[in-house]
């Protein structure tokens, strides 16, 4: 059983019969003490997206699905196209369905993503809880600040903008969150 | 229909305050659905509910049948299998027991059945967003959405059962104030004086020392009453009161029954309050309160001081909202505590009432809660 904390973008869990993934990660907001998440999830059979609200309580049934270790090869359009890590296949998979792990991944990436199939087809990938990315743009530094407390907004090699501390600057390498797209530290 | 509502008390009165307040609003309305009230620990209910035996594991009152959520005994399990859980309300995400579970999820009922999560209280934006928002369980036939009570439109609004609002309505007028003090008086056998500015305090742990000081010039301009409710609060502040010298008169009040607790909480001129269910009704009662949120760590809680504070500026004079956003902030903080209390006890209550109004128009959280649960169109017979 999966508890509904262990939902992330790329998880897999069965409604009755339907097996639905996570696409977006919309929100996570406290009350006292438990979360509740917001999400967006997609029927992997019928297509069918909703947003759906999920509290820490509730438990789901998890699905066994095929997983291939990939890494990106090449970006055709609206079309992602992964390379098999050990076989060389390839396969295509929509930037819809992919949803938010969309934003963490590039062709050229070092590390390598699972890829989960559904009845033979690609669903979805999973992403490292932590990934590297570098800045492509963002306003100049500001030297000396390093306590983090306060942000901008900086584009990452994806295209996604995210909010980093003031000192970061253009090529900065830095550690993202692909839970939730936050700023977690200056990469080593 | 009937409803099964489900609490576990985590803090003190506020949750089965709450559960014992909605299911009273539910049971008020017209066509009201049966009310099966299971609660974790009857100890505290019988503190606001005294016809409640805190020994017995299944019975009724006022109308509800309440069972112990832990061990509710053959009899109870008996009710429960005869007639299923059908729409099922989750105070504050307080989950289920496991015979509860048993018996919602067996898989051999081919009945629709539905949860709803009612959320914890916060005027923060997300209120709006999570409102109504569908929910999953593990089995397509139990059905979930997320109700979120609030202060906004698009959110459930607040609990207005008749009992407290007559209260409100009571207390709308200096005469009428004086009429429920007079009868909280006679009826409590209370040795108080009704002339007074009666300010309640009921808020989690502070250092009080400066509140103490504040309150203590303010007794000079216009004699005051301290209200002190028993819990977090009272021993801080009866330490501070007696380190300033007993500057003014205090009523250590007992654990009130709901009915009597509401009036004291109206009929207060100002309120130090804490967390969702004293901070709800002293937004109803319209009258100026400073609120504790309650206390997460890191300063988490700061967003929702932050969002009510956006929430209410609206209502108030400039100037008065400047007292009121500083003392509040200082109040929330972990930090020494240098608010100006004698600024906001001479602001006027005015901008309490306007918020209190639009907040009432918001109608009542049973009320609309009932509403979304016909809505679903199950045949709940």
């Amino acid at each position: 059983m999966l508890a509904a904390s262990e939902l992330k973008v790329g998880v897999v869990f069965m409604n009755g019969n339907d097996p639905m993934i996570v696409q977006r990660m919309l929100g996570n907001k406290s009350g006292r003490g438990s979360m509740v998440f917001r999400m967006r999830i997609k029927n992997i059979v019928t297509g069918q997206t909703m947003d759906a609200g999920f509290d820490s309580s509730e438990k789901f049934q998890d699905v066994d699905l095929d997983i291939h270790k990939v890494k990106l090869s090449y970006i055709d359009g609206e079309t992602y196209v992964f390379m098999d890590d050990d076989t060389f296949e390839q396969f295509e998979i929509t930037k819809e369905d992919l949803g938010d792990n969309g934003n963490y991944i590039n062709i050229g990436d070092e590390f390598s993503v699972e890829l989960t199939f559904y009845e033979g087809k690609p669903v979805g990938i999973k992403t490292p809880v932590q990934v590297t990315r570098t800045i492509t743009y963002c306003e100049p530094g500001v030297k000396g600040d390093t306590s983090g407390k306060a942000t901008k907004s900086a584009t990452l090699d994806t295209g996604f903008i995210v909010q980093v501390p003031l000192f970061c600057e253009i090529d900065t390498k830095i550690m993202v969150d692909t839970r939730d797209g936050s700023f977690t530290e200056r990469a080593k | 229909m009937t409803v099964d509502i489900l609490c576990r008390v985590v803090d003190n009165l506020g949750d089965i305050g709450f559960t014992y307040r909605l299911a009273r609003a539910l049971g008020e309305l017209p066509d009201a659905p049966r009310l099966r009230l299971i609660v974790d620990d009857l100890s505290v209910f019988t503190g606001i509910c005294p016809a409640v035996k805190a020994d017995t594991t299944m019975q009724q009152v006022e109308g509800f049948l309440v069972v112990r959520r832990d061990n509710p005994g053959e009899a109870a399990l008996e009710v429960f299998r005869a007639e299923r859980p059908r729409m099922v309300l989750e105070c504050y995400a307080c989950g289920r027991p496991e015979w509860f579970e048993e018996i919602l999820f067996d898989d051999a009922d081919p009945a629709l059945r539905h949860i709803v999560n009612l959320e914890y209280l916060t005027a923060e934006s997300w209120a709006h967003d999570y409102h109504l928002l569908p929910s999953f369980t593990r089995f397509p036939l139990v059905r979930k959405t997320i109700f979120m009570p609030g202060f906004r439109e698009g959110t459930g609004g607040l609990v207005q059962d008749k009992p407290f609002m007559s209260l409100v309505e009571a207390c709308a007028t200096a005469e009428g104030k004086r009429h429920v003090r007079r009868e909280i008086i006679q009826t409590g056998g209370f040795s108080l004086s009704s002339e007074t500015h009666w300010v309640l305090v009921f808020s989690y742990e502070h250092d009080f020392t400066p509140i103490v000081a504040d309150l203590a010039t303010f007794h000079a301009e216009k004699p005051i009453l301290a209200l002190v409710a028993p819990g977090r609060s009272s021993g801080p502040f009866l330490a501070a009161w007696n380190r300033a010298g007993c500057p003014f008169p205090v009523l250590s009040l007992p654990v009130l029954p709901q009915q009597q607790w509401d009036a004291f909480l109206v009929a207060s001129d100002f309120s130090i309050v804490r967390g969702e269910e004293t901070f709800a009704r002293s937004v109803l009662a319209g009258h100026p309160f400073l609120w504790q949120c309650y206390p997460f760590s890191f300063g988490a809680q700061l967003p929702k001081v932050h969002a009510f504070l956006e929430r209410i500026k609206p209502c108030l004079d400039p100037v008065d909202y400047k007292a009121y956003e500083g003392l509040t902030l200082a109040f929330n903080e972990t930090e020494p505590f240098p608010g100006d209390l004698l600024a906001v006890l001479r602001i006027s209550a005015d901008g309490f009432g306007l918020l209190a109004q639009e907040v009432r128009n918001l109608g009542n959280l049973a009320a609309n809660l009932l509403t979304f649960m016909r809505s679903l169109g199950y045949n709940y017979s």
